[in-house]
């Protein structure tokens, strides 16, 4: 891949990527932090590339172990948890309850499951294709989509109809 | 039955709000001020290999070329050697170009090479050791299947008494590239070059057919399982031994 393929690849794909971020860690510049480190070490470690799949799924994996890298090292505060002055500023306020549950249900789910849940449902990959930017079993991405689903549904009981 | 409820529409209800507007443009600046990732593994051989002198594969093919025509052109005459012995004697011929431009590496230009490729000097020196041997490897089956179809002998044995001074006489060069100064070492190899052809074409007729017979296949193996393991030594000793450049 030249410089100016993968700059394409960025436009491209920024805002996924971004929307990925986001979704792990809830704020928007550290989801933009690590959306920019996503794509250098992309261009850096391009060689190690093995997948058969999409380039974009290896973007994905990386993009994906450093949101675990993160989660791992700080856990996540809930929106409402946050003193006004911390509130990213980009965010729209949430307008209702529902956001603020859904989000602090995902944040209630094991990396593991949330990764392919949002994989799965908010990035529209396949179960195989998540096995693979997740190095495991297209049998463990179903098992983790079950119980991600069961568990969010108990957390979002009075949400869901 | 229970109906699977909308899990892409409920996480859309939490939408993420945009990002910068300039924050994909500031990567893509970014990524411009990165300079090139090095090259690895096949890639740097490739990069490696363009950086040897032309001059170097003309006189690896010249010499071929000549060896090639003095092989088909051997067996004629009462005092001619067989072909497969001029075959033996011409291995090591292979290697003059070779060590001359090994040598040019690893005395001569390494901070240059070492800034263009951002490589240490063990790394440069095994990439181009690679890309000789592989070379030597093709031009030498060339010269053992020639000299197989050319003598009628078994291509297994042209091997053998081709491989056997080759592997010596690139054991010795190399442990004279890391001891002998720059000037003394193209002297130092032509004269190993030298030896070693004395030793297989100058015996005496006697001499000449021990050497070639079945019966010393044994110490031709012998031979050769020796200078191959002082060649893999002396390989690693020049490979790792090198001092890195300090800027």
């Amino acid at each position: 891949m030249q410089q100016d393929e993968l700059e394409a690849l960025v436009l491209a794909h920024y805002d996924t990527i971004y929307a990925y971020c986001w979704r792990h860690v809830g704020q928007r510049e550290l989801a933009q932090d690590l959306t920019q480190t996503a794509f250098l070490r992309f261009w850096q470690h391009r060689d190690r590339y093995r997948h058969d799949g999409r380039e974009l799924n290896y973007l994905y994996t990386i993009a994906g172990n450093l949101c675990k890298d993160w989660c791992k090292r700080k856990k996540p505060v809930a929106l409402e948890d946050l003193p006004e002055s911390q509130r990213d500023p980009g965010a729209p306020p949430p307008d209702h309850d529902t956001a603020l549950a859904v989000r602090a249900a995902l944040a209630a789910l094991p990396f593991a499951q949330r990764n392919a849940l949002l994989l799965y449902y908010d990035q529209g990959f396949t179960a195989a294709e998540i096995a693979a930017i997740t190095h495991t079993t297209e049998p463990a991405v179903r098992y983790r989509l079950y119980r991600a689903k069961r568990r969010l549904g108990e957390l979002l009981k009075e949400e869901l109809p | 039955m229970k109906r699977e409820p909308d899990w892409a529409g409920l996480l859309r209800r939490d939408a993420p709000p945009p990002p910068h507007p300039a924050a994909a443009a500031h990567t893509v600046d970014l990524l411009r001020t990165l300079p090139p990732p090095r090259p690895t593994g096949w890639t740097f051989v490739r990069t490696q290999a363009g950086f040897i002198r032309k001059r170097m594969w003309v006189l690896q093919f010249a010499v071929l070329a000549g060896v090639l025509a003095l092989v088909a052109a051997g067996g004629a005459g009462d005092y001619a050697l067989p072909q497969y012995a001029l075959c033996a004697a011409a291995a090591p011929l292979l290697l003059v170009a070779n060590v001359q431009d090994l040598a040019r590496v690893y005395h001569r230009g390494m901070l240059e090479l070492e800034l263009a490729t951002r490589y240490s000097l063990p790394r440069v020196t095994a990439a181009r050791l690679l890309v000789f041997g592989l070379c030597d490897a093709v031009l030498l089956g060339i010269l053992a299947a020639v000299g197989a179809v050319v003598s009628r002998a078994d291509l297994g044995v042209v091997l053998l008494y081709c491989l056997t001074p080759f592997c010596c006489v690139s054991a010795l060069c190399m442990g004279l590239l890391r001891h002998l100064r720059p000037a003394a070492f193209g002297k130092g190899a032509l004269a190993v070059v030298a030896v070693v052809l004395g030793c297989l074409l100058l015996p005496v007729d006697r001499m000449q057919r021990w050497l070639y017979a079945p019966e010393s296949r044994l110490f031709w193996i012998a031979a050769l399982v020796c200078s191959a393991a002082a060649l893999v030594w002396q390989t690693r000793r020049l490979t790792r031994g090198g001092v890195p450049t300090t800027l």
